[in-house]
């Protein structure tokens, strides 16, 4: 490389970085103008906080595991704030430690779809012919087959568990990372810089990274936002029909299933559990719709 | 603006007008609304497959069963055997072989006369059936003799051999043989109730049977309502909308109590749950092993997390309602601290894991859970595996693959025999021994007490073998529960049944 | 056009043949025995491999998935395990069902998210916008079940307007129909929303308004008319969708619809009926994509040229 090339690679990175940090900033400020992505935002941080700080808030094994017979289904009272379930369990705990559960098993389902999504869309859009074809005709299968049967049909074949949970909601998921990912390169693989800087010998990975990468980003991580949000709220479906999280591991979804016998006459077994659903789902929804809004450069205001 | 504002709202507005108005109105289908007061809306829990009483085995179907067929012995709700499509029957000298006598006056749905060539027919039909091994392994062959007389035999001997005829439907011969598939859609039988339709996951609609040998059934229409969720059954029960429900859920059990507008009856189940250990094969081999953990059960726990505390605990293998049992027979008392100071002596001083298996239904996975938790209270850190019904059946009641778990066993019996075949050494190989235990002092006094005939003494070797089966740990009892059915209050005639056999026939409004 | 409508159809094959592939996958190289389900709990272990026999269970794999291809494409789909009814007869019986549920849901969905995102979007940021955004949003966030024996509790229960089961009639569908929709609101209240505000930011809306035409009749003739065209999208991928995606719903209400005859063909390892169900769900779905495709040709007169000259 001569001295040239490396000033203006130097002088290039500089001018992508500021342009990258304005970027953000007017993407951050278009967010901040919208009311209720504000709040989901603010809901999430709520939620964060406190999965992170479940250990000080409660004990795990003696108030969200421990079986209390003598003290079962309590109304929410001063020992305990949101009440006890069938077992004489601290709701409030398993509430927090769940929030855990929850937002642990999305996270890694949806990074695990985004992995295989993004490799699958990428080889896809970028080698295009007949691998896209092949490809893509592989996905529609997979998209053709509604999200909850599919996830259905994969845990109750091998039984309930955290792991082959994963990977049954992993699997519906993939397609849609992956046809973002395809058409983000699709809209770009034809333009001139890319064409550019194959001809200067630039690798097929590094163009995906430079380019291809920051284009794709916002809308996949307002789908990603949307997924954990869809993916707790199947775990929750999967749990009622008795595929989901094992006992003793308190999940919404499974206390939800649990106190559906005694929800008329113990509501609250039913009401803080699903109110602690809809609090996550929210947040990540009016983010990830805020994010949406705000990435999308035709409704500058 | 606002004229805008006003026609968006109108719209909003006939909308939510129609929808209500609809909800006003009460558009009942002609199929019967209970308030007509000639219809039962009976609530069952799934859809069987098949209305073909001999390939078949559900819990579910036996309720619809019982409405469109009989059998030669009637056994009454509360167990009691009387004469069903047989008049009379007789037990040979040897026990191997039982004769009955036919009645001549039962018809068909189709109007046809039943007849000896039907029973005989439909009683091999059942002993080749895969699906009623259950109550037919001991049956050899049934033959005509004439009109009115057929011969059963058996491959031995077999005390209660007449609760299992009265588990044999009898179905129609030209029927079954001109269209067996057909058949299982469109069932034949001489019950009270002939099956007019199955409309799949939504009723099966069933009609008084005029020609009933035992007479008019007071309610003309029957019609099964699937529901398949329980609390959507239980409100589906106090809207009226169905007018019995069996074995409702027990967390609604307090309320139907309650509620004036329904009826509970129950009874103590024939039958309890127990701990089950596999004595020879796996670590439970170790008896002070088993002793610890028997130490480590609150029962007490147990029946409220399992069943809302609708049982009683027992500490006898044996259930109470059966002849033999005694409340003599005792178990260990719940003392966490002995339990772990016998761990250690059985050569676990720090704990160890293990797999529980059960199923899916409430009944087995409930206990488990209450298990899962005191175990762990003593160190033993245990994981549940949820199974299918027919894989967890097939792992533990068939082929004995598991260590410990828990079980829910149902007597068809009230009599301390029918633990035999799941204790006596004889039936590892040729019955239902999933304990695997093989102890000849169990054996003797099992044996003593299925060919004694004294009373007295049947009652002394029975609570011998209660205590033997604690002492030795090979199980530990925990309770027995009760079995309810929910019905309107209006409904008549209605009465709990330990073996959960419900007979619309003998209802009214 | 019609070539276009072909080459669609032609296409859905392969994407078919996948799926019963993937099923059949799923359904036979997991543990789970369907003879042993359907004989239950005391049969032998003889019973059960004469069963076994009886069903060709105990071929190979390939062997097996080629010989129900090769009934298929003769037009032997294959009876259900359990009911031994062909599975089409099964399907046809359960689907009214599941069909009035997606469409009345469908119906409410329209009924309330077009009309609220239309305000939302010519109300923007107002406090309007701001609740109704919020309300689908909480709706949507509810787990459908749970909102399901909400409204049983509170309608069927403690008001008795409602039926709590069956299909009997319009009224049963009411309670179920409302659940299915909540889910949906959301995402039909959002793209009416923005549709409708990127339409009224163009220019031609921009002159109409200059040219001093009343704001009713701008909303009416001009903006909503272009606006709908995504949503037609939206609506008709919602109703394939919930075609396939009944089952909690049916489960809590007691319908006899698609949903639950799958959930327990799949349990039952009921192999021909999942297949059939899913396969049946997936064509649907396809065939309902290339309808409003079709349908936003003929609305939006940009497009149709495009469509025609391929």
């Amino acid at each position: 490389m001569t001295d040239n090339t490396v000033l203006n690679n130097s002088k290039a990175v500089r001018k992508s970085k500021v342009k990258k940090r304005s970027q953000l900033k007017s993407i951050w400020f278009r967010y901040k103008k919208n009311k209720l992505a504000m709040l989901g935002l603010v809901l999430l941080i709520i939620l964060t906080l406190v999965s992170i700080c479940a250990p000080l808030l409660a004990n795990y094994n003696e108030d969200a595991i421990r079986q209390d017979m003598k003290n079962r289904l309590q109304f929410p009272n001063k020992d305990h704030i949101f009440g006890t379930d069938q077992y004489g369990r601290d709701l409030f705990a398993r509430i927090i430690f769940g929030a855990r559960v929850s937002l642990s098993i999305s996270l890694i389902t949806i990074a695990v779809s985004l992995s295989i999504g993004i490799i699958i869309g990428s080889v896809a859009g970028f080698y295009g012919g007949k691998i896209d074809d092949v490809l893509m005709r592989i996905m529609d299968v997979f998209l053709a087959i509604p999200q909850m049967l599919m996830a259905i049909s994969i845990v109750a074949a091998l039984g309930p568990g955290t792991g082959n949970l994963i990977a049954a909601m992993s699997i519906s998921n993939v397609p849609r990372f992956a046809r973002i990912v395809r058409s983000s390169i699709l809209t770009i693989k034809d333009q001139e810089f890319v064409e550019a800087a194959k001809a200067c010998g630039t690798r097929d990975g590094r163009i995906i990274a430079k380019h291809i990468v920051p284009n794709a980003i916002g809308p996949i991580i307002v789908q990603a936002t949307l997924n954990i949000a869809e993916t707790i709220i199947s775990i929750s479906g999967l749990s009622f029909l008795g595929l989901g999280i094992k006992a003793p591991t308190p999940e919404w979804g499974s206390m939800l299933s649990e106190g559906k016998e005694q929800m008329r006459y113990y509501p609250y077994l039913v009401i803080i559990p699903g109110m602690a659903i809809v609090f996550a789902v929210m947040a990540l929804n009016l983010m990830g719709d805020g994010l949406r809004d705000a990435l999308d450069p035709r409704l500058k205001n | 603006m606002n004229k805008r504002l006003k026609s968006v709202l109108c719209l909003m507005l006939v909308a939510a007008m129609l929808l209500t108005a609809c909800a006003g109105g009460n558009t009942n289908s002609s199929n019967g609304n209970s308030a007509e007061k000639d219809t039962l809306n009976y609530a069952i829990s799934g859809e069987p497959s098949t209305f073909d009483p001999h390939n078949i085995s559900d819990n579910i179907a036996k309720q619809v069963f019982n409405q469109i067929f009989d059998r030669l012995i009637r056994q009454e709700a509360d167990g009691t055997l009387t004469p069903g499509l047989a008049e009379n029957w007789e037990l040979s000298e040897d026990g191997k072989s039982i004769t009955f006598k036919i009645r001549k006056d039962v018809k068909f749905h189709n109007g046809e006369t039943m007849t000896a060539d039907d029973v005989v027919f439909s009683l091999n039909r059942a002993i080749q059936s895969k699906y009623l091994q259950e109550y037919v392994s001991m049956m050899e062959e049934a033959e005509k003799i004439d009109d009115e007389t057929v011969t059963l035999t058996t491959k031995y001997a077999y005390g209660p051999i007449e609760y299992c005829v009265a588990k044999i439907d009898i179905v129609n011969k030209a029927a079954v043989e001109a269209d067996p598939e057909g058949f299982g859609r469109q069932p034949i039988g001489t019950g009270a109730y002939k099956f007019i339709e199955l409309k799949s996951g939504d009723k099966i609609i069933a009609e008084r049977f005029d020609d009933y040998y035992r007479g008019k059934a007071p309610i003309k229409n029957l019609v099964f309502k699937i529901i398949t969720d329980s609390s959507t059954a239980v409100v589906a029960l106090e809207n009226g909308e169905v007018d019995l429900l069996s074995q409702p859920a027990l967390a609604d059990r307090q309320n139907l109590i309650n509620n004036d507008k329904v009826l509970y009856y129950e009874t103590e189940l024939n039958g309890n749950n127990y701990i089950a250990f596999n004595n020879t094969e796996g670590m439970f081999n170790n008896q002070k092993l088993r002793e610890a953990i028997s130490y480590a059960i609150d029962k007490e726990s147990m029946l409220l997390g399992a069943i809302e505390g609708a049982g009683v605990a027992v500490d006898n293998a044996i259930p109470r309602v059966s002849f033999g049992y005694s409340d003599k027979v005792k178990g260990n008392p719940y003392d966490p601290e002995k339990a772990k100071q016998l761990l250690a002596e059985a050569g676990y001083p720090d704990g160890f894991s293990i797999k529980l298996k059960t199923m899916d239904s409430a009944t087995y996975y409930k206990p488990t859970e209450v298990l899962q938790d005191q175990l762990a209270q003593i160190g033993i850190t245990a994981e549940i595996e949820k199974m299918e019904r027919g894989a967890y059946l097939s792992d533990v009641y068939s082929n004995a693959i598991y260590d410990m778990t828990v079980m829910s066993m149902v007597y068809e019996i009230t009599d301390a025999d029918a633990i035999y075949a799941f204790f006596h050494s004889d039936m590892i190989e040729n019955g239902q021994n999933f304990f695997r235990v093989n102890n000849p002092e169990l054996d003797k006094l099992l044996d003593a007490g299925r060919s004694s005939t004294d009373e007295a003494k049947r009652k002394e070797i029975y609570e011998k073998v209660g205590q033997l089966l604690n002492d030795e740990v090979v199980l530990i009892p925990l309770y027995s529960y009760m079995v309810g059915v929910a019905v309107n209050k209006d409904l008549k005639g209605v009465q709990a049944s330990s073996i959960q056999y419900y007979e619309v026939f003998s209802f009214s409004w | 056009m019609l070539k276009y409508i072909l080459k669609r159809i032609v296409m859905m094959v392969p994407v078919i043949i996948g799926i019963s592939f993937l099923i059949f996958a799923i359904m036979n190289l997991t543990p789970g025995d369907p003879a042993r389900l359907m004989l239950g709990e005391s049969a032998s272990n003889e019973d059960v491999e004469a069963l076994r026999e009886e069903m060709g269970l105990n071929d190979n794999f390939f062997v097996r998935y080629f010989n129900y291809l090769k009934g298929a494409v003769q037009g032997d789909f294959g009876v259900s395990y359990r009911s031994k009814v062909p599975v089409f007869n099964e399907l046809f019986s359960r689907f009214p069902s599941t069909l009035k549920l997606a469409f009345g849901a469908t119906v409410i969905m329209v009924v309330i998210g077009i009309p609220v995102g239309v305000i939302s979007a010519v109300k923007q940021y107002s406090i309007i916008d701001n609740i109704s955004l919020f309300s689908a949003f909480l709706l949507t966030s509810m787990p459908a079940f749970w909102l399901g024996l909400m409204l049983i509790l509170i309608f069927a229960l403690h008001l008795g307007w409602f039926p709590a089961t069956g299909v009997d009639g319009f009224i049963n569908f009411v309670l179920p129909c409302i659940t299915l929709a909540a889910a949906m609101l959301a995402s039909l209240i959002r793209m009416t929303r923005s549709s409708m505000l990127e339409v009224i930011r163009q220019d031609y809306i921009r002159t109409a308004k200059a040219k001093g035409a009343g704001e009713r009749r701008l909303i009416m003739k001009h903006s909503l008319r272009n606006a709908l065209l995504p949503v037609i999208t939206i609506i008709g991928m919602n109703f394939a969708s919930m075609l396939g995606g009944t089952m909690i719903i049916e489960s809590v209400f007691a319908m006899p619809g698609l949903g639950t005859m799958t959930i327990t063909a799949v349990r039952m390892k009921d192999t021909p009926l999942v297949i059939a169900s899913v396969v049946f769900v997936a064509i649907a779905i396809s065939l309902m994509n290339l309808l409003v495709d079709i349908l936003y040709t003929y609305i939006d007169p940009r497009l149709r040229t495009q469509y025609s000259k391929r």
